[in-house]
C-alpha cells in the first residue's frame, strides 16, 4: 500500500495489527474466530473492513478495544498501537486507552445510549474519566461536540434523553461520545446498518467530514459495500476468520483479485442495468463453522475457480500486484486461467 | 379489473393516554392509499422506517383491519368480509414476513409447521402430507432430510427458505413479502431473490414486494409506489426508473443510496431534516419541510395522485404543472 495516496500525505501509521489470532475457550475446546489477521491505518486514513456476518470482523474490532470477556479469550500476534502492544498491556492501562485515544461507535443507536441518563451526563462521562476539566468547561465541551456532529438546539438537547432522539440524532451522539476526547482511531461497527439511506447518507458525510477535520484515523466495519465505495479509500476483506484481500477501493471494485471478493460484489443487484428477470449471481454453499474449518483454502467449496491444491494446502496471504490476496490461483492471474 | 386493488385505505392506531386511557391521538400510519396490482405483477412499495409500508401490507391482508377505505381481491371486496366468510381467501393470499429469526415458532420442527397449516387449509389428503412437506421442502431447495429440524437448527437463509414455503404450503395466488431479505447477508439475499423469481414464474404468483432498498426492488419487481408518512408519492414502473422518476422525494431516495463504485463518487447528496411524526402529520404535503421545490400551497393542501401516463403516478403539484407547461 506504499503507492497510497493517504499514506503519502501522512505516513504515520497508527495502528498495526500483526498476525492476530483470537480464540475462544468453549466445551468443544479452543475455537478460533480470528486468524493471522494483519493490516495496517495511517492516521487520517478510512479503511473499510468488509465481511458477512460470521467472518469474524467484530471480533477483530472489539480484540484492538479488548472488549472480549478476558477469562475466555485467547490472544496471540500483536496489536501495536502509539508504540505499545495493546494485547500485553493490563486492564488499567487499557482503560487510559479506550474512550480516549481509541474510541468505538456501535450498531445499535436504539441500545448503545443508556436510557436512564441524559444525553449531557453521557458526554461528560467521558471527559470526566479522560481529561482534567472542571465541571462548567466540561458542559461547554459537551454542548461544543454536540454543535460538531451538527445536533439542532444544543444547548437543550443536552438535557434530554436518547428516547426523545430519532435514530439518526441519537447516532450522532454517539458519534459525539466517541469523538470527546479527540482520539487518534476511531472504530465504527456498522454505524448505519439500523439507519435508513437518507439517514445513513448524513451520518457518512458527517463522519468523513469529521475526519478531514480532526484527521482521525476510521476503521469502519460494515456488511454493506456501498458505504464502502462511498467512503472508504482501502478496504480489507474477511472471510471466515482471515483477511482474504487487502486493496484500494478503486482496485477492490473494478478488478477483484480474490473469487469472494468477486463473487461478493456480484451478488448486490445493480442500479441501471436491469434485463428482465435475470438471475443474480450467487455464492454457493455455507461459511464453514469454526468447529470444521477445512485444513486447505477455507473459501475452496464455495469457489469457482478451485482446484486440487485448493484443498490441501491453506494459501498464504501475498502480495499480488501491489494489493495483498490469500489465494492460490487468483483471479486474472496467469495460474487461474489454466484452470 | 386489478387482481387486487384498494382503495382510500386508511389504517390510523389510536393512541391512549390519561387516567382512564381515553383515545387522546392517532397514529397515522396510511392515510388514504390507493393501489392496483395486476395478475402475475410484482408491485414493489418503497419507503423509509415508519412510512407505513408494512401497515398497509397487513392492512391488505387483513391481518389489521382498516379504520377507512377498500380492498378488493380477485373481483370481491374482502375489507368488508366477516371472519368466516374471508377463510377462503386467507388461504389465497399470504404473508412472508421480516425477521426469519422471529416468525417461526421455535418449539416446532419444519414438518410441523408445514403440516399444521396444511391441515388447517385442508390442502392434501391426510395420507399425503408428509410427502407434500416433503415436495415444498425441495421447491425451496432445502433437504427433506431436514424436515425434523427446529427453527434454530437453521441459518438465516434456510430459515427464511421455511417462511416461503409456509407460505407457499397452501398454494396461494397472492403474496405479500414484507422486506424478506433485509435480515440476510448479500450472497445469501441474493439466493433468496432468485428463489423467490424462480417460484414467481413457476407458480404464477402476484406479489406485493415490501422494501426499503431501492436496488432490491429495482432488481425484482415490475412497478413499484413510493410512500412517505403514509401517503404515496409516487408511482413508477421499474425499468428505468433512474430516468422515469420525478417526485423530489424519490429523486432523493436515489441519490441517497450508496453508488458501488469508488471512482463514481460525487459529492454525498443529504436530504436534510428528518420524517415528520406520523401522530400530528403535516396538513398539506407530507414531503413540504424537506422539499426543494416547495411551494405555499404545498404546505397548506395534499397533492392528488395524478397520472401521466405509462402507469406513471405522481403526487406533487409544482412537478406536474412544470409538465403540463412543457
Amino acid at each position: 500500500m506504499s503507492d497510497d495516496k493517504t499514506t503519502q500525505n501522512s505516513p504515520q501509521t497508527v495502528l498495526s495489527v500483526q498476525d492476530l489470532c483470537t480464540s475462544f475457550r468453549t466445551d468443544d475446546g479452543l475455537i478460533n474466530a480470528v486468524k493471522n489477521v494483519s493490516f495496517e491505518l495511517a492516521a487520517g486514513e478510512f479503511v473499510g473492513l468488509v465481511g458477512e456476518s460470521g467472518c469474524g470482523k467484530s471480533v477483530t474490532s472489539k480484540s484492538i478495544m479488548r472488549l472480549l470477556p478476558d477469562h475466555i479469550t485467547e490472544y496471540s500476534g500483536a496489536i501495536e498501537f502509539g508504540g505499545t502492544n495493546l494485547l500485553e498491556l493490563p486492564e488499567k492501562g487499557m482503560q487510559e486507552i479506550r474512550g480516549n485515544r481509541i474510541a468505538m461507535i456501535f450498531q445499535e443507536p436504539m441500545t448503545a445510549l443508556n436510557p436512564v441518563f441524559t444525553i449531557g451526563w453521557q458526554l461528560n462521562e467521558a471527559l470526566l474519566y479522560h481529561t482534567k476539566l472542571g465541571k462548567a468547561e466540561r458542559r461547554d465541551r459537551a454542548i461544543e461536540l454536540l454543535k460538531m456532529v451538527e445536533i439542532p438546539l444544543p444547548e437543550q438537547r443536552y438535557d434530554e434523553y436518547p428516547h426523545q432522539l430519532s435514530g439518526g440524532m441519537r447516532q450522532r451522539v454517539l458519534i459525539a461520545i466517541a469523538l470527546a476526547c479527540e482520539p487518534e482511531l476511531l472504530i465504527a461497527d456498522e454505524p448505519t446498518t439500523a439507519l435508513d439511506v437518507t439517514i445513513q447518507a448524513q451520518i457518512l458525510k458527517l463522519m468523513r467530514d469529521l475526519q478531514e477535520k480532526t484527521n482521525t484515523a476510521i476503521l469502519l466495519i460494515t456488511h454493506d459495500l456501498g458505504v464502502v465505495a462511498q467512503t472508504c479509500s482501502r478496504v480489507v476483506v474477511m472471510y471466515a476468520g482471515q483477511v482474504v484481500e487487502q486493496a484500494s477501493s478503486s482496485d477492490l471494485f473494478h478488478r477483484p483479485r480474490h473469487p469472494y471478493s468477486k463473487a461478493l460484489l456480484e451478488s448486490i443487484p445493480r442500479s441501471g442495468k436491469k434485463k428482465k428477470g435475470q438471475r443474480l449471481a450467487t455464492i454457493p454453499g455455507l461459511v464453514p463453522t469454526l468447529q470444521m474449518m477445512p485444513s486447505g483454502c477455507r473459501f475452496a467449496d464455495r469457489c469457482d475457480y478451485k482446484q486440487d491444491r485448493c484443498v490441501d494446502e491453506q494459501p498464504e496471504i501475498g502480495l499480488t500486484e501491489e494489493r495483498l490476496v490469500r489465494c492460490h490461483f487468483p483471479v486474472g492471474s496467469a495460474e487461474a486461467s489454466e484452470a | 379489473m386489478s387482481f387486487v386493488k384498494a382503495e382510500d385505505l386508511v389504517k390510523h392506531f389510536p393512541i391512549r393516554g390519561g387516567v382512564f386511557s381515553r383515545i387522546v391521538g392517532a397514529v397515522h400510519a396510511v392515510n388514504g392509499v390507493s393501489l392496483q396490482i395486476e395478475k402475475g405483477e410484482t408491485l414493489g412499495v418503497i419507503g423509509e422506517s415508519g412510512c407505513g409500508k408494512s401497515t398497509l401490507g397487513k392492512t391488505i391482508i387483513r391481518l389489521l383491519q382498516p379504520t377507512a377505505g377498500s380492498v378488493w381481491f380477485d373481483g370481491t371486496m374482502t375489507s368488508a368480509l366477516s371472519h368466516n366468510d374471508l377463510m377462503p381467501f386467507r388461504r389465497r393470499m399470504q404473508f412472508i414476513f421480516q425477521d426469519p429469526y422471529s416468525s417461526l415458532n421455535p418449539r416446532m420442527t419444519a414438518s410441523q409447521m408445514l403440516t399444521e397449516v396444511i391441515r388447517f387449509h385442508d390442502i392434501v389428503p391426510v395420507g399425503e402430507r408428509k410427502k407434500y412437506v416433503d415436495e415444498l421442502l425441495e421447491t425451496v431447495q432445502l433437504r427433506p432430510e431436514y424436515r425434523n429440524r427446529y427453527p434454530h437448527e437453521f441459518s438465516g437463509g434456510q430459515r427464511q427458505r421455511l417462511n416461503i414455503a409456509r407460505a407457499l404450503a397452501v398454494k396461494p395466488e397472492f403474496i405479500i413479502a414484507d422486506e424478506p431479505v433485509s435480515a440476510l447477508d448479500v450472497s445469501v439475499q441474493a439466493q433468496i431473490l432468485n428463489l423467490l423469481m424462480d417460484l414467481r414464474e413457476q407458480f404464477g404468483l402476484t406479489m406485493m414486494f415490501i422494501s426499503h432498498d431501492l436496488k432490491v426492488v429495482e432488481h425484482f419487481c415490475d412497478r413499484m409506489i413510493v410512500m412517505y408518512l403514509g401517503s404515496v408519492m409516487e408511482r413508477v414502473s421499474c425499468d428505468n426508473i433512474y430516468e422515469d422518476v420525478r417526485h423530489p422525494y424519490t429523486k432523493a431516495l436515489l441519490r441517497s443510496n450508496p453508488i458501488n463504485d469508488p471512482d463514481e463518487q460525487t459529492e454525498l447528496f443529504i436530504l436534510e431534516g428528518e420524517v415528520p411524526s406520523p401522530r400530528d402529520p403535516p396538513p398539506g404535503c407530507p414531503f413540504a419541510s424537506r422539499c426543494e421545490l416547495v411551494e405555499d400551497a404545498c404546505r397548506s393542501t395534499q397533492p392528488e395522485l395524478v397520472t401521466l401516463g405509462e402507469g406513471q403516478q405522481i403526487a406533487c403539484d409544482p412537478v406536474v404543472r412544470k409538465l403540463r407547461e412543457g
